[in-house]
């Protein structure tokens, strides 16, 4: 058979816990069928997409039997001619969660299109870790949140289970997710003779902007960021 | 620990004792019902209640509306100052919201 065939995915195996969209009908911008492969052998080809934006993406690692092949500028890719039958397809690529699948190809060429998930964190959106120095002697915990100063809203720290207190010792670290890269840092040290007794021993308010991965340090004895 | 009785689906109020030093903190608690004493099931969250701290013994009202479900129920008490989560604590008292309703006899 030398017509265009469809991959059949027979699993998904890999990836981060985002779902792998797997294509299997050909649409308008779709990979242009390669070069049918020899009498008897199979080819699978493809474009691979970014799932939020559905461009193309470059430099993807698409493995079958061994054999890497990578995409194009325009996320396309053809593999090498290949025995039809069941192999296993890896699609790899650094900031995007891995895709690994398995595929029933048929003799000539199998379109295989896959959509890949982005890791890094949408747009606006900044995660983040604080960590503090000099912390006042009188206190035993330090708090933070960080406000969005055009609604208000405060982000609490994300690395805290809801019950239970959510202070830090003075080694531990805050790690924080905002859908602001600018806004007012909230910081507190605090000490807490019980759950319901509660003194602050000092807080500062501190404008700052953030970057996504960022890490700071804040010194409670200058009250700035390192 | 104490077990409070409770209408399921009635509206009644939790009042907190709570001490925030300084004086003119901005805080708010609020109260959790959960169905395990670990904290892992919510099954009700009121509204933050908002007040500003005297540096003594506050008490603190807080509406609160009990699950219709009924059931037994873990409370917790969530403290918040200056816009910093403090935390959700755990307290020596469970809220029973049973309602029973008993018929007429049918005799037979």
């Amino acid at each position: 058979m030398k017509g265009k065939n469809v991959a059949k995915a027979a699993g998904i195996v890999a990836g981060l816990g985002g779902l792998a969209l797997i294509l299997l009908s050909r649409k308008a911008g779709a990979a242009p069928p390669p070069e049918p492969p020899p009498e008897g052998m199979a080819k699978l080809y493809g474009r691979v997409t970014d799932s939020s934006t559905g461009q193309g993406i470059a430099g993807v690692r698409v493995t079958t039997t061994g054999a890497i092949t990578e995409t194009d500028s325009s996320g396309d890719y053809a593999t090498i001619d290949i025995p039809p039958g069941s192999w296993g397809v890896r699609f790899e690529k650094d900031g995007y969660e891995t895709k690994e699948l398995t595929v029933s190809i048929e003799e000539g060429n199998n379109e295989l299109n896959m959509q890949l998930v982005s890791t890094a964190a949408p747009p606006g959106v900044a995660n983040f870790m604080v960590s503090i120095i000099n912390l006042p002697s009188e206190a035993n915990m330090w708090g933070c949140a960080f406000q969005d100063p055009t609604t208000g809203e405060y982000y609490q720290p994300t690395n805290r289970p809801i019950m239970g207190s959510h202070l830090f010792g003075a080694s531990e670290s805050a790690e924080l997710s905002s859908p602001v890269s600018s806004g007012i840092l909230s910081i507190s040290a605090f000490s807490q003779a019980s759950a319901m007794e509660v003194t602050q021993i000092v807080n500062y308010q501190i404008n700052m902007s953030v970057t996504n991965n960022g890490s700071y340090v804040f010194d409670f004895s200058t009250g700035k960021i390192v | 620990m104490a077990t409070i009785v409770v209408i399921p689906g009635s509206s009644v109020t939790g009042t907190v004792p709570i001490k925030v030093i300084p004086a003119g903190l901005s805080s708010s608690v609020g109260i959790i019902l959960t169905t395990d004493s670990a904290g892992n099931t919510i099954a009700y969250q009121s509204a933050q209640k908002a007040f500003t701290s005297t540096a003594a013994v506050q008490n603190v009202a807080v509406p609160v509306t009990v699950p219709a479900a009924g059931g037994l129920f873990y409370v917790w008490v969530n403290v918040m100052l200056s816009g910093i989560s403090i935390g959700a604590f755990a307290q020596g008292n469970t809220l029973m919201a049973q309602d029973v309703e008993v018929g007429e006899v049918i005799w037979s």
